[in-house]
């Protein structure tokens, strides 16, 4: 118990310091005015204090990175895009890793990829075909994976597992709308649960990355099927990652934007038009330059993990109580988001507004209105 | 001030409401009768449907009020159409003009007792209670050419969660997830979406899920204070009215809605600075004190896996 709530400690303990610091800076406007020259250099002072307390932290602490050397890593969704990309890199570093998905044919694929990246001899690389979106295929994934390590459960859960098929909402049926829920929430939630059982059962202090996505910040036409299981990941991350302290278990989740994998040329293909136009400006990160935010965020002890600028300004206008990973860098995110986000959302507004017409002829092409 | 005049009127809409037989949703129902709204209330027990109508019918404004109730499952498509379609019968066909979402439970308890069956039952009772009936009104809608309103109903553990809430703050974001992409959306259709997020309703709900509250999460909200039905339901009138989209019941309401905006519209950018600084200072101290209650619960909760038989 001593030796998680150390762990812990590092994360509660600069939280704690750095919301006074909000202070000084909010009435930094109404000081603007007339700045008696004792505000203005105590301000000083203070940002100084801040900046020598950030760099002490970062020095004290940077020993307390998660390494991921020798830990028993499972990856669900582990045979393409961003999960098999997460396992590449786990295998580089020296973690045993266990990948799974339904596909056989990729998973042995993607297997001999991991092979080529192996660092030592006694690294245990595997991969399971299981489908992990109910409780009993979770758990029986899970159990498969811990045999090679001697009954016990691994020690981070990577659930990269899901999918997006965007629509419009008046095209969408309850079982569609359930199929949505099922590639997004369940894909990941009941490995979440089969996991935290075996955990705790064995008393093993371990970690579960949940992968969201931006579009659990915020929400645009065409992702009704999408964006609620999204926001689900985010409700349950944000429940566990308070509950599960009764464990000395870790909670991150990730929210990347557009990641150029198969999965993305496939939701492309259905992709509403208008939603498609709204985000041809959009670019898009490689499998692998998510994987390497994903894992650093995890070994930085970050809980919301983004990618990117505008992942951070949705993250920090988006943060409510939840923990950050700097209080001071997310002022600035802050009041960039505040001014900029509105500015964003109107133009897509806008954009909907003028595919009206379109969308009415769409309607009547589809039979949904006269 | 220039757009006070574009306030929505009740008087003369048809308001479906569900979970209109109890809590937020009768009290909702009751406001809407005085003033003036055709209502039709939707909820499964007919005993409390038929108390919940003589109820509404003390508050009748005009003759011309069409007040009806109606017992249906609105947690699926088909209950959900057959609901819309017996309501919209004594209206020549003519779907509502507002859906006022309430229905919904919720059943705290710790995640480690979670299965399958009982995740999936729970997310049905605080998402599926009103995706579906959203679903089904918004299709009618759009047929109909009837630019309505769509106000659901989540709550503020929809904005941030605690221990206890691992089956039910999935399904208030998730609410909310899909009341951002139609709030989107629906500027095709001219269609308006609402999301209120209460914090906690004295209300009947409210007594059935404290007797299954873990004893951390009730620990957690001792301090707390909540709110009538009819304050709420007061609350999410006045927010459908003044057109705003997220719609929050008191302070902190107002803080987290602040905090957690992101993108979606604010109701104004001047007090939300004001109520994102307060929660950017006052949020992470009040998040400390939740972890250190939680922590501090650890040896009680191990005592509580072993007699369970949960652990060794």
């Amino acid at each position: 118990m001593n030796s998680s709530a150390a762990r812990n400690l590092p994360l509660e303990l600069p939280e704690y310091e750095k919301p006074n610091n909000a202070l000084p800076l909010a009435s930094f406007p109404v000081s603007m005015a007339f700045p008696p020259p004792w505000t203005s250099s105590s301000l000083a002072l203070v940002a100084l204090a801040l900046l020598t307390a950030l760099v002490i932290r970062a020095m004290l602490f940077s020993s307390k990175k998660w390494d991921p050397r020798g830990q028993h890593c499972f990856i669900t969704g582990g045979s393409s895009g961003t999960g098999l990309a997460l396992a590449v890199l786990l295998v580089q570093r020296g973690a045993h890793v266990s990948i799974v998905a339904r596909n056989g044919e990729r998973l042995a694929k993607a297997l001999e990829m991991l092979e080529q990246h192996r660092q030592t001899s006694n690294q245990i690389l595997k991969a399971y075909s299981f489908a992990v979106d109910s409780e009993s295929g979770s758990a029986a994934a899970l159990n498969a994976a811990s045999k090679l390590h001697e009954g016990r459960c691994p020690d981070a859960l990577f659930l990269c597992a899901g999918a997006s098929a965007p629509a419009f909402f008046v095209d969408q049926t309850e079982e569609a709308l359930k199929a949505g829920m099922q590639m997004t929430y369940w894909a990941q939630a009941f490995t979440a649960l089969a996991g935290t059982k075996e955990m705790v059962k064995q008393g093993v202090k371990g970690r579960i990355v949940f992968v969201s996505s931006v579009l659990a910040f915020f929400s645009i036409v065409g992702y009704s099927p999408y964006s609620p299981g999204k926001f689900a990941l985010r409700g349950l991350a944000e429940t566990l990652h308070s509950e599960l302290k009764l464990y000395g278990i870790s909670i991150h989740i990730a929210f990347p934007a557009t990641i150029y994998t198969p999965g993305y040329e496939e939701e492309n293909k259905t992709k509403p038009k208008i939603t498609l136009k709204i985000e041809e400006s959009d670019g898009g990160d490689s499998p692998e330059a998510v994987a390497t935010a994903i894992l650093k965020g995890v070994q930085r002890g970050n809980f919301h993990i983004t990618t990117g600028f505008l992942g951070e300004l949705f993250r920090s206008s988006a943060a409510g109580a939840s923990p950050r990973p700097s209080y001071l860098l997310d002022i600035v995110y802050g009041l960039i988001s505040f001014i900029g986000l509105p500015i964003w959302r109107h133009s897509v507004d806008s954009t909907v507004k003028a595919h009206q017409k379109e969308h009415r002829e769409y309607l009547r092409a589809q039979g949904l209105v006269a | 001030m220039f757009f006070s005049s574009k306030k929505w009127d009740p008087r003369g809409r048809h308001c479906f409401v569900t979970g209109g037989s109890s809590g937020a949703g009768l009290a909702l129902a009751v406001l809407l009768v005085k003033r003036g709204a055709h209502v039709s209330i939707v909820a499964r027990n007919e005993e409390r449907l038929q108390a919940a109508l003589v109820e509404l019918e003390k508050h009748r404004q005009s003759s011309e009020q069409i007040i009806k109730s109606y017992s249906f499952a609105v947690n699926s498509e088909a209950g959900s159409t057959a609901a819309l379609q017996a309501a919209s019968e004594p209206h020549g066909g003519r779907c509502p003009d507002a859906f006022f979402l309430c229905a919904g439970t919720s059943r705290p308890s710790f995640w480690i007792e979670q299965n399958e069956a009982l995740m999936r039952s729970d997310l049905d009772a605080s998402y599926g209670a009103q995706a579906f009936t959203a679903l089904v009104a918004s299709k009618e809608m759009v047929k109909q050419g009837v630019k309505g309103k769509l106000v659901f109903v989540s709550s503020v553990l929809g904005y941030f969660s605690i221990v206890g809430y691992s089956t039910y703050s999935p399904g208030k974001f998730a609410l909310r997830g899909l009341a951002e992409s139609l709030q989107s959306e629906f500027l095709l259709y001219g269609i308006d979406v609402h999301i209120a997020f209460p914090g906690t309703i004295y209300s009947p709900g409210y007594e059935a899920e404290n007797k299954v509250k873990p004893k951390v999460t009730l620990k957690i909200e001792e301090t707390d204070s909540g709110s009538t039905p009819e304050y709420v339901a007061e609350c999410i009138l006045k927010g459908v009215q003044k057109g705003r989209f997220h719609i929050t019941v008191d302070f902190i309401g107002n803080v987290f809605r602040a905090s957690t905006a992101g993108s979606s519209p604010r109701n104004s950018y001047i007090t939300d600075l004001f109520y994102a600084l307060v929660g950017y200072v006052a949020l992470p101290i009040w998040r400390n004190s939740v972890d250190s209650t939680v922590r501090a619960h650890r040896q009680e909760h191990q005592e509580y896996l072993k007699q369970k038989g949960i652990i060794g």
